[in-house]
């Protein structure tokens, strides 16, 4: 009603960006940061002080920030102070260019599986490439490329394994947030009728049938597991 | 299966061939003669609405659900026989099998997967069901591909680009509502996302 | 036949279904089918006066005992029944539509704040009750959000923010804010770096634009 349709069926992508600026980075602070209540700062940035009252965040982490001594926060604040030049961020270890190459391999090797990368690792590597190109060591034009084309390779398994859908369990395992967001409407639309045929002609022997239903899912690119129909529509 | 949904009271207008098993005065409207005799036999095509409540509630009976309490052991058929429609009958079928991608589900029957799950449901036809589920799957990879190619290109523009895919593609127009549906959901999430890349 | 009618105008509603479905504009409703309506409840009273009629006729046979009669009475009674039934349903989806679309209007208009500038050639398609509907409908939009729910912007953005603060410019007088980080006197043309949250009603209302 007041929230339109489709987003009743999936996130937007924004809303999942969002959701994904909650995870914790590692950083590289270039600012000590003290509690002011602890007395006068040390630091000579006596206005940078001021600069963090500005922020609603409950304290604590922003308060042990060292210079150069590594800390965890969450990317959105990560990004604000990129954004100031206030931190530089720890690029995370899968996203090189020698790590991206192996999964690559292992994504080329197994036809039936996804190679196990974080469930953000769509969202992460776009917003690192955009708000902290300067803090990668391998070019960003070849990662970019790197991800490109990991899209496209998982993409095609999906289709793949779109092929064997069946009205009660699909397996998605390593697929990231965005990869299951933009198909969700179209497997939970199929799933569920799918589903109501089933139902109408198996009213009573349904436990029976369950067991011969299970060999639909085998050997292909997305197998069982998590009942996708059910959570996504209560999301 | 939702009482306000307008899909759902459009199928249940669809027609269903019915043999009357009974003669009964007065229906003569039903065939477009108002005030005339409907004679046991006689074959009229009525709409779901009326039929599947026809077709169960059993004349000699007093419970309006089938299942012979027929008192004092007397006529326990139904008011009307329904047969298969066309929509569901054999010809269909074979092309079904045939090739479903290239089947016209809309020129068949616009609600075309809505009336195949009534059908199951009444007749626990678990062959139709076997069929049906068949077609919506290989028809549901094919509506996915032109929802990825729609969703990739209608990145730029705004909107209306849906329109204009399904005029260019003559399988998109032989989509069932439902399908349509489908289409519309996955196209437009696919939109989103390629969207957001940029 | 009985239903024609009303499968009509159940046409003509999935129409407007499929019209706002296709645009992404704001929600449109068609003038109200007073006439097709009508004549289906004409249809309404007659199947009324066939189901008294049989039912009546049900009685005085079962008083006879003659059972033949009732059978085929009861299938009389059952269609024009079914017809009325049928007649009710495709009614009442037609208006649960046009509800629905209405409650849609509300929303996009956030409320009672449209009532004013809603002028009146837009809800001459609506009936008398429908008016009625979009205005108490509204008021309630009103009422939760300024009740218990207040400090949630129910009709506010559903992107969400992307920075905590933002640049502004004004593009239009619009006075002081008060805000936590004090007070801003929006002057046309003048630029202040705000807090999203403390300025997203007046960028929707067009009187400052985030650059």
């Amino acid at each position: 009603m007041s929230l339109p349709s489709h987003l009743q069926e999936t996130f937007s992508p924004e809303e999942v960006q969002f959701v994904v600026e909650n995870q914790k980075i590692k950083i590289f602070p270039r600012i000590t940061t003290n509690r002011r209540r602890n007395g006068r700062t040390g630091d000579a940035s006596g206005d940078d002080s001021n600069q963090w009252k500005m922020l609603t965040v409950d304290g604590s982490v922003l308060d042990n920030m060292v210079a150069m001594r590594s800390t965890e926060v969450a990317l959105w604040l990560a990004l604000l102070l990129k954004q100031q030049s206030k931190c530089n961020i720890i690029i995370p270890g899968w996203l090189t260019v020698k790590s991206l190459d192996a999964m690559l391999q292992f994504e080329k090797r197994n036809k039936d599986r996804f190679g196990t990368l974080p469930w953000d690792w769509q969202v992460l590597s776009e917003i690192l490439f955009k708000q902290a190109a300067d803090d990668f060591s391998d070019p960003i034009h070849e990662l970019r490329n790197r991800i490109q084309d990991l899209k496209e390779i998982r993409q095609m398994k999906v289709l793949q394994g779109l092929k064997f859908m069946n009205e009660s369990h699909l397996q998605l395992d390593n697929l990231g947030l965005m990869e299951i967001n933009e198909m969700r409407p179209f497997i939970v639309d199929i799933m569920d009728k799918l589903r109501e045929f089933h139902a109408a002609v198996n009213v009573q022997s349904a436990v029976d049938d369950d067991a011969g239903d299970e060999d639909m899912s085998m050997g292909t690119g997305i197998y069982s597991d998590r009942d996708i129909s059910a959570s996504s529509r209560t999301h | 299966m939702a009482y306000f949904d307008l899909d759902d009271v459009l199928c249940d207008g669809s027609e269903v061939p019915c043999r009357f098993l009974h003669t009964v005065p007065g229906l003569g409207f039903l065939d477009g003669r108002p005030g005339g005799t409907v004679t046991a036999g006689t074959t009229l095509r009525l709409p779901l609405w009326l039929a599947q409540i026809l077709a169960v509630v059993v004349a000699g009976g007093e419970g309006e659900e089938g299942e012979g309490e027929g008192e004092e052991g007397e006529d326990n058929t139904p008011f009307v026989e329904m047969q298969v429609p066309g929509a569901l009958g054999p010809k269909v079928l074979a092309a079904v099998r045939a090739d479903p991608v290239a089947l016209d589900v809309h020129a068949v029957q616009p609600h075309f997967y809505a009336l195949a799950l009534r059908w199951c449901a009444l007749y626990a036809d678990q062959d139709l069901a076997r069929q049906v589920a068949g077609l919506l799957l290989q028809r549901a990879q094919e509506i996915n591909g032109f929802a990825v190619a729609g969703g990739a290109q209608g990145g730029n523009t705004d909107s209306s680009n849906g329109a204009s895919i399904t005029a260019s593609s003559p399988f998109l127009a032989t989509l069932d509502e439902w399908e349509k549906g489908v289409y519309r959901d996955a196209q437009r999430a696919r939109r989103d996302a390629s969207r957001w890349g940029r | 036949m009985y239903g024609e009618l009303a499968n009509k105008l159940v046409i003509e509603a999935k129409r407007t279904e499929q019209l706002n479905n296709r645009s992404n504009q704001d929600t449109k409703l068609p003038v109200y089918n007073d006439e097709l309506v009508r004549n289906i409840l004409k249809e309404v009273s007659q199947l009324k006066r066939n189901i008294e009629f049989f039912a009546e006729q049900q009685e005085i046979a079962a008083m006879n005992g003659t059972n033949t009669d009732s059978k085929i009475m009861k299938c009389q009674y059952f269609v024009n029944r079914l017809c009325l039934e049928r007649n009710k349903r495709c009614l009442l989806a037609y208006q649960k539509l046009r509800a629905d679309l209405m409650d849609s209007i509300s929303w996009e208009n956030n409320g009672i704040e449209m009532m004013g500038s809603f002028s009146n050639e837009d809800n001459s398609n609506l009936t008398h009750q429908e008016q009625d509907y979009l205005k108490e409908y509204s008021e309630l939009i009103t009422e939760m959000k300024s009740g218990e729910l207040a400090d949630i912007d129910l009709s506010g953005p559903l992107v969400p923010p992307k920075e905590v603060f933002i640049d502004v410019r004004v593009l239009k007088d619009a006075g002081e804010i008060q805000t936590e980080y004090g007070v801003f006197n929006l002057i046309k043309d003048s630029q202040f770096f705000v807090r999203q949250s403390d300025v997203e009603r007046l960028i929707q209302q067009g009187f400052l634009q985030k650059i």
